[in-house]
C-alpha cells in the first residue's frame, strides 16, 4: 500500500502551496495506474507536517520537501522497487 | 534630570514639550493615513483562474460570498477583515482541511484545498493607484509649458 499525503496546511507562503496543487494532480495521475496493477494507492491531502519547504509530501510515513514533478516519478519507482 | 531643569527656562522646558507632542501626533496622523490608502481584497483562484475578488476591510460586517467550483459550490464568511473558508460538501472535500484552517487575515496568509484546486489569498491595494501617501497629498499644479 501507497500512502500519499500533501500538506495543504501552510499559513504562510512558505510552503508555495501554488506548486503544492500542482504536486497533488501529479500524484493523482499515478493514481489509477497503481490501482490498474492492484496497488493500494491512497491520496490525501494533510494538516502541516511542520517542515516548512514545500510543496511537503509524507509518503508511507517519510516526508519529503521541495517537491517537483521529477522527484514524484523518483520516489514512486523507488517504492515501487 | 535636576541638572536640566537648572539649564533650561520654562521657554525650552514649553518647546520640548511641544516638539514631543507634535511628533507623537504626526506619528498618529501618518499610520491612520496610510491605513486608510489601502483596500484589502480576497482573491480566489480555481484551478489557476481567478474567480472572485472580495473586499475584506475592518469595517465590514459579517457577510458570506459563495462561489463555484466544479459542479459544486464552496462558501467564504468575511469578517472584521478576515476571511474563511466554510465547511464544503465531504464528497469533493474530504479533509476539510480547508475549512479548518480557519481565518486568514494577512497577506502573506492563503486557504487552499487541494483536491479542488482552490486558493484564497489576500492581497492590499493601493486605493490611489502609484502615488504614494507624500505625493497623494501635494496639490497638483499643471504644467505650463508657455
Amino acid at each position: 500500500m501507497i500512502k500519499v499525503e500533501v500538506c495543504s496546511n501552510c499559513k504562510t507562503r512558505v510552503c508555495d502551496l501554488n506548486r503544492g496543487i500542482d504536486i497533488y494532480e501529479e500524484f493523482r495521475q499515478y493514481e489509477e495506474l497503481f490501482w490498474e496493477q492492484e496497488i493500494e494507492f491512497n491520496l490525501s491531502e494533510c494538516e502541516c507536517l511542520g517542515v516548512c519547504n514545500g510543496p511537503v509530501v509524507k509518503i508511507n510515513g517519510k516526508i519529503y520537501t521541495e517537491v517537483d514533478a521529477d522527484k514524484v516519478e523518483f520516489i514512486l519507482n523507488e517504492l515501487m522497487k | 534630570m535636576g541638572r536640566l531643569v537648572e539649564t533650561t527656562t520654562v521657554g525650552d522646558r514649553l518647546l520640548i514639550l511641544f516638539i514631543i507632542i507634535s511628533s507623537i501626533i504626526s506619528i498618529f496622523y501618518i499610520i491612520q493615513s496610510s491605513t486608510d490608502s489601502i483596500e484589502r481584497y480576497a482573491l480566489v483562484h480555481v484551478n489557476g483562474i481567478e474567480i472572485a475578488e472580495i473586499p475584506v476591510n475592518i469595517k465590514n460586517q459579517s457577510k458570506t460570498y459563495k462561489f463555484e467550483y466544479g459542479e459544486n459550490v464552496g462558501v467564504l464568511e468575511t469578517s472584521n477583515g478576515r476571511i474563511r473558508m466554510l465547511p464544503m460538501d465531504v464528497d469533493s472535500c474530504p479533509e476539510g482541511i480547508c475549512s479548518d484552517i480557519g481565518w486568514i487575515e494577512h497577506s502573506y496568509q492563503s486557504i487552499v484545498c487541494l483536491p479542488n484546486k482552490i486558493v484564497v489569498t489576500i492581497e492590499n491595494k493601493e486605493k490611489n493607484g502609484d502615488l504614494d501617501m507624500i505625493t497623494r497629498n501635494q496639490e497638483v499644479i499643471p504644467y505650463d509649458q508657455s
